[in-house]
């Protein structure tokens, strides 16, 4: 008798509906499923086309620009449906932390290649340009699909929605862990790449704080987007 | 101690004996999982070479194999830790263990799409688990913070 008013009560405290966080984990799986046919699409070769080519370059974007939208629309849908209560920290020195970001941003450029050589060194995988800059006419759907897409939709979802979801029942540093791991985790595309992402999501998620919005944080995705696709 | 105050021990305790079906099904994935990808790290130069690439894709071939299993057993390392510290951490390493879970079954699908399916019941009873785990530890530490605050 005693159980079952107690099972009552457990149930009637429990939350009816999941709690944010495991809104943000499923909104995460539906991205990382999307990327998946996304790649499983892109192995779908033309024996027509030969790598290299003004043809090959625009498959290639196409592709891109389709798993953007794709990611795009699960995104905001995700956003929506997943409404957040957290109490934001307040930022105290916003002007010190945006000033502070450049150095920062030279420091994880640095770590990028450093950590990219160590990891081709390891695996003898050669340095090679990336053969899509090699159409300028190409240029702005690159920028477009390679920097700002990821540097706005990617910001909304780790350093808002996550982030936002994990700061909600946890506090700041396992929010920043949890936020950054699913932001390596969410590129599936570059397996070799997700411990120095899960770095680069710390960055992120600390100016995302400090800065008080989220602004910063897209201005230095892009640009370390921009940088890493000219310099790697 | 009033009749409330038993009730509510008593969710508690229920809710204490849920993380801890929670802590025992990360103990057997994250065995498993540690046990079989270091079986597979130790034996991947016979792997390897039994598979007969060109010689001189053996090394790449070999130190991508490793690292593919050595990450494997990191990730099984990391749910056997979320385990032993689960009680003192329910709420962050409950999470933690979800996106891991999520996050591993995503990225073994992208190098290989056929591993999705494979086992998918016992997936979707683990996923189911552990979300079911992250809403009982919500309601646990709440509970234990309140019954902190109220002496």
């Amino acid at each position: 008798m005693a159980a079952d008013e107690a099972d009552r009560d457990f149930r009637r405290q429990s939350p009816s509906s999941s709690p944010a966080i495991v809104k943000t984990v499923w909104a995460f799986a539906a991205i990382a499923l999307t990327s998946l046919a996304v790649g499983i699409a892109s192995e779908v070769t033309d024996p027509n086309l030969v790598e290299g080519t003004l043809e090959w370059a625009q498959r290639s974007l196409i592709l891109i620009g389709v798993g953007d939208v794709a990611i795009t629309v699960v995104v905001l849908i995700s956003s929506a449906l997943i409404s957040l209560r957290v109490l934001w920290p307040v930022a105290k020195r916003w002007k010190t932390v945006w000033l502070a970001a450049t150095p920062l941003l030279g420091l994880t450029i640095g770590l990028n290649v450093g950590y990219h050589f160590v990891v081709r060194t390891y695996l003898n995988i050669p340095l090679e340009a990336d053969a899509l800059f090699a159409f300028p006419e190409l240029l702005p759907w690159y920028i477009l699909l390679i920097c700002v897409q990821p540097a706005v939709v990617e910001e909304l979802f780790f350093r808002h929605v996550a982030l936002g979801a994990a700061l909600e029942v946890m506090s700041e540093k396992p929010a920043i862990m949890i936020s950054s791991l699913l932001f390596a985790m969410a590129h599936l595309g570059s397996p070799l790449s997700m411990p120095y992402l899960a770095v680069l999501g710390v960055v992120l998620a600390w100016l995302r704080l400090k800065s008080g919005g989220l602004w910063l944080p897209i201005v230095f995705h892009f640009l370390h987007n921009l940088i890493v696709a000219i310099v790697l | 101690m009033s009749e409330n105050d038993g009730l509510g021990s008593l969710a508690q305790s229920s809710r204490g004996s849920t993380l801890k079906s929670v802590r025992l099904t990360l103990f057997i994935i994250g065995g498993l999982t540690l046990a079989l990808n270091g079986f597979l790290f130790s034996n991947a130069e016979k792997e390897v070479a039994d598979a007969q690439f060109a010689p001189q894709d053996v090394e790449y071939v070999l130190g991508l194999v490793r690292l593919i299993y050595g990450a494997g057993a990191a990730v099984g390392l990391a749910f056997v830790l979320c385990a032993i510290f689960l009680e003192k951490f329910p709420v962050p390493l409950t999470i933690l263990s979800l996106v891991l879970y999520v996050g591993a079954t995503a990225g073994f699908a992208y190098l290989d799409p056929t591993t999705l399916l494979r086992g998918v019941i016992i997936k979707v009873i683990i996923v189911v688990t552990l979300a079911k785990g992250v809403q009982t530890a919500l309601a646990y530490e709440r509970d234990r913070n309140a019954s902190r605050g109220s002496f």
